[in-house]
């Protein structure tokens, strides 16, 4: 059987794979032209969340060393804030200030010269700190002189100081001779008619008592490790200072009662003399640069500090005292947007001039005061405004890249108060470009239970869109105000503490569209 | 059993099994050198015989090109991954190969056909989701509340193959064997590949769970999310007799009955290779949430807030140097040819290929018609998985002693964009 096809179907048949050629050739050119397509524009949105914090009193002031504010916490959970002022010491050269120099003419062999210290002092033993003395004779003799220098009143252990000088004659007369330096540390001072007798014997060759044309003694540095006696009614200068309040910086208008602020001083004295205060300055300084004068029963009577008496020398002695609700009128200053509290406290010596009691100060003596604002978190706040201003860079290149983002804000608020809040932005030279919420954002304030204690606040859920001509705009900010109002008085007319674990949760989701 | 549950039972397992299957149309193909390809107990007739071919394919289960593309203004085509991904099932197969049989040949010698050969491979498959596919099209925020299964597997290798092989005649039976040296090029594998992506509905807080382990040598890498580098070669002769090394064995069998009847039967590709050049080992494991910046910290502090680099660092891939070795895909393959006149020959071949719980099936049946004694074309149906219905051509013509060939298993949409499966070999030979 002869199963081969004719030659007119031979012929047809082979249009079959010619056809079939073509076909592979036309379909493997449709696979060049996929090298040469443009991607279609794309509108991708991407959910991220960007906030999730929680700020709490610790937070939102730092307890940390460089800064003056600390935060107290009672047993009750309630904040206290602490600002600390600086403190302020001084020693002995307060009230004996080193005297660089005290001359003695020795005008006779015999010399009675002044001590130095106020007429109204009465120092019965002085020992001497890093003093030092030198002499200088001019001798008219044409021979060696031998001179020997008696100082009753100073002796260091049992023996009454002496000391002898050779005025050698060089040819030259007169002889203008200078003794070396001499040291008097430790050598006791005891004066009893408030003078030092300088004597001295000059003797030439031949046993005669001379006395020199001129002769002198200086006393150099004079300062003493420890006096003893009664130091008349001196005031001593204690440098005055102020404490600062920083988180009343931002305070610009409306109402803020705190129901008991304390200033509180703290004295340590290891002199050993009787001392009391002298209030030059107690004010407040508000945002304003107003000067506010404290008004207290404790300005008007003064405060006797304790010191150390004879038999405790070595001690320090501490005195406190604070200027509270009940003792001034510390709660108005506070309702003033205070931004420091400045003091200038003297001290003043034997305030009751008892010449009787015998006092004494050493090297080591010192005088020291600090004084601390403390501000109890209890009170009511009527639309308190906050307001501050931070640097804020937006120039952020992804911006350019969206068209549109939303962002949802969920926020709790723990504190009993009502916040609302709005920041605006601003570029460098101040211009308003935008706000951050169409309407201020409202966080209602916790309920509280009959003890004035908040349980926790509500979740508020908001939502900001931003289309790509606003994200465009905000873009050119430099600066960012933020303002926050905050009101007690739609959660309870009494005064509320305000509680450690209170806090406000602020989280922050963004659904951004951007094309690609 | 009869022939239609047979038919039914066939179909079943290729439906059900992922199909990367490759070209088998040209197995039909009479007295070309190529039929080697799928047993080392077939050739062609001359005593000496060189040959050199390309094949190329492509299959999947998702989106063809053509469901990526849509048209623009002045008819002209825009790519749209928008408009594939509603072609796309929860999780799409993608498989593609190349090879390049730079040279082959033989030689009959006493008792013996002797061949030698060379060819330079590569084929990957991979597996992607849906999920991933919207995540990076469209981002995350349709998606919030819910989770993404992202992660991509992936099984690519690229090498060169150089063989030596014998075949001999005993009767009616041939028998033969190819011994392979394998040189790896570049190699990614991914052996665990959870990567999921929680959006939360509350404030879109990121949860990222990963149990992620990627090996590769010589082809990719990864600095962060948004350094990374992914550097697939083309045809290329690295490692050429150095690194990454391995070895393969084809082994089959023919039994001609009569000279009208021909079966045979053939494992190829029984092998792996050891990759030792650069191999990495990227992994991630664990739960990583971004919850959002907790401003707190930054409060007194000079540090700048970058919400975008907490972000990127959800993805916390660990590298480490790891050889691996991977195991070449194994090819069985049992078909037949009946002459059932001077110019119609028909036949059948029924494919496996694959390793482990990824292998494929396909059965093909064709008939190829002897239109000139120097021009043959064939007509192929074959069944394979997510295209159960394929009709493939081949073409041979001989001029002397030169023989060259087109075959392909989808001829109607094979090399256009609405094909899903495409394949094309080429062949040239030349004997003597």
């Amino acid at each position: 059987m002869n199963t081969l096809p004719s030659k007119s179907w031979q012929s047809h048949l082979l249009l079959i794979p010619m056809v079939i050629f073509a076909f592979f050739i036309t379909n493997c050119s449709q696979v060049t032209d996929i090298n040469s397509l443009d991607r279609e524009e794309q509108e991708l949105e991407l959910a991220i969340p960007l906030i999730n914090t929680e700020f709490s009193v610790n937070d939102l002031i730092s307890d940390d060393a460089e800064s003056n504010v600390a935060l107290s916490i009672d047993d009750q959970d309630q904040v206290t804030i602490v600002y600390k002022g600086d403190v302020v010491r001084q020693g002995l050269s307060a009230i004996f200030a080193p005297i660089e120099i005290v001359p003695a003419p020795l005008l006779d062999s015999i010399n009675d010269i002044p001590v130095p210290f106020a007429s109204d002092q009465r120092v019965d033993r002085a020992i001497f700190g890093n003093t030092t003395m030198a002499f200088r004779f001019i001798s008219q003799f044409e021979e060696d002189v031998n001179v020997t220098l008696t100082i009753p009143q100073l002796t260091k252990d049992g023996e009454i100081y002496q000391k002898d000088f050779l005025v050698e004659y060089d040819g030259i007369s007169p002889v203008d001779y200078i003794s070396d330096s001499l040291s008097i540390e430790g050598w006791t001072l005891v004066d009893n008619e408030k003078i030092i007798r300088i004597e001295y014997d000059a003797r030439t060759a031949d046993g005669e008592r001379q006395v020199f044309t001129s002769a002198a003694g200086f006393f150099f540095n004079v300062t003493f490790d420890y006096i003893e006696g009664y130091f008349g009614s001196e005031i001593f200068d204690i440098n005055g200072d102020f404490v600062a309040i920083g988180v009343l910086d931002t305070w610009r208008s409306g109402g803020l009662a705190f129901e008991d602020p304390k200033v509180k001083v703290f004295v340590e004295n290891s002199f050993g003399f009787p001392v009391r205060s002298i209030f030059n300055t107690m004010q407040v300084v508000t945002t304003t640069g107003e000067m506010l004068d404290m008004v207290s029963e404790v300005i008007d009577n003064n405060v006797d500090f304790a010191y150390p008496e004879l038999n405790e020398m070595g001690q320090v002695k501490t005195t406190e005292f604070s200027f509270t609700k009940d003792n001034s009128n510390i709660v108005d200053l506070f309702k003033e947007k205070v931004r420091r509290v400045t003091y200038d406290i003297d001290a003043g010596a034997n305030p009751d001039m008892d010449e009787s009691i015998t006092g004494y100060v050493n090297e080591d003596s010192y005088f020291l005061v600090s004084v601390d604002v403390e501000l109890p978190l209890n009170g009511s706040v009527n639309n308190l405004v906050l307001q501050d201003t931070i640097d804020l860079d937006l120039d952020i290149d992804e911006l350019d890249d969206a068209n549109n983002a939303e962002f949802k804000n969920v926020i709790t608020n723990d504190f009993p108060a009502d916040i609302s809040l709005q920041s605006y932005f601003y570029t460098e030279d101040g211009t308003l470009l935008d706000s951050l919420f169409q309407d201020r954002l409202f966080m209602p304030g916790a309920a509280v239970d009959g003890s004035g204690i908040s349980s926790g606040g509500e979740e508020v859920v908001t939502l900001e869109d931003f289309d790509a001509g606003r994200l465009q705009n905000i873009k050119r900010t430099k600066k960012m105000l933020l303002n926050v109002k905050i009101n007690t008085g739609q959660v309870s007319t009494d005064p509320l503490w305000i509680l450690n674990d209170y806090g406000i949760k602020f989280k922050v989701g963004a659904r951004i569209k951007t094309t690609l | 059993m009869n022939i239609s549950k047979l038919i039914s039972l066939i179909a079943l397992v290729l439906f059900t099994t992922t199909a990367i299957g490759q070209n088998v149309n040209y197995f039909f193909i009479d007295d070309i050198y190529q039929k080697s390809y799928f047993n080392p107990a077939l050739n062609d007739e001359g005593r000496i015989s060189v040959a050199t071919g390309l094949g190329l394919g492509f299959i999947t289960n998702g989106p063809s090109i053509k469901d990526f593309i849509i048209n623009g203004p002045n008819n002209s085509l825009i790519l749209s991954p928008a408009n594939a991904i509603s072609s796309m099932n929860d999780v799409n197969d993608l498989y593609g190969y190349s090879s390049v049989n730079t040279f082959d040949a033989s030689l009959m010698v006493p008792f013996c056909r002797i061949s030698i050969g060379h060819a330079w491979k590569a084929n990957g498959w991979m597996s992607y989701t849906k999920d991933l596919a919207n995540f990076v099209t469209f981002g995350n925020g349709d998606f919030v509340g819910e989770t993404l299964n992202l992660g991509p597997q992936i099984d690519y290798i690229n090498y060169n193959e150089l063989y030596l092989g014998i075949q001999k005649s005993v009767g009616p039976l041939s028998i033969g064997a190819r011994v392979k040296r394998l040189n790896g090029v570049e190699a990614i594998r991914t052996e665990k590949s959870k990567i999921d992506l929680t959006t939360s509905d509350d404030i879109y807080q990121l949860t990222l769970d990963t149990d992620f382990d990627m090996l590769t040598s010589n082809a990719f890498n990864y600095t962060d999310i948004d350094d990374f580098d992914l550097n697939l070669q083309n045809f290329s002769f690295d490692n050429f007799f150095s690194n990454n090394g391995g070895w393969a064995f084809d082994i089959g069998a023919s039994l001609s009955v009569g000279d009208k009847i021909e079966v045979s039967l053939s494992v190829l590709d029984i092998g792996s290779i050891n990759w030792d050049l650069e191999p990495k080992r990227y992994s991630s494991q664990g739960n990583q949430s971004f919850d959002g910046i907790d401003i707190v910290n930054y409060i007194n502090s000079d540090d700048e807030i970058v919400v975008l680099d907490s972000i990127e660092s959800l993805l916390d891939i660990s590298e480490s140097s790891a050889e691996f070795t991977t195991t070449l895909p194994t090819q069985i393959y049992l078909g037949g040819t009946l002459k059932i006149s001077d110019v119609w020959t028909v036949g059948a071949i029924i494919q496996s290929v694959g390793n482990g719980d990824r292998r494929s099936n396909a059965l093909g049946l064709n008939a190829t018609m002897s239109v000139y004694k120097w021009l043959s074309a064939g007509v192929l149906y074959s069944a394979k998985t997510g295209n159960p219905a394929n009709i493939g051509l081949n073409l041979k013509a001989q001029v002397g002693p030169v023989i060259g060939f087109l075959s392909t298993d989808n001829i109607l949409n094979g090399g256009t964009f609405d094909g899903k499966n495409n394949n094309l070999r080429v062949g040239l030979s030349f004997r003597i």
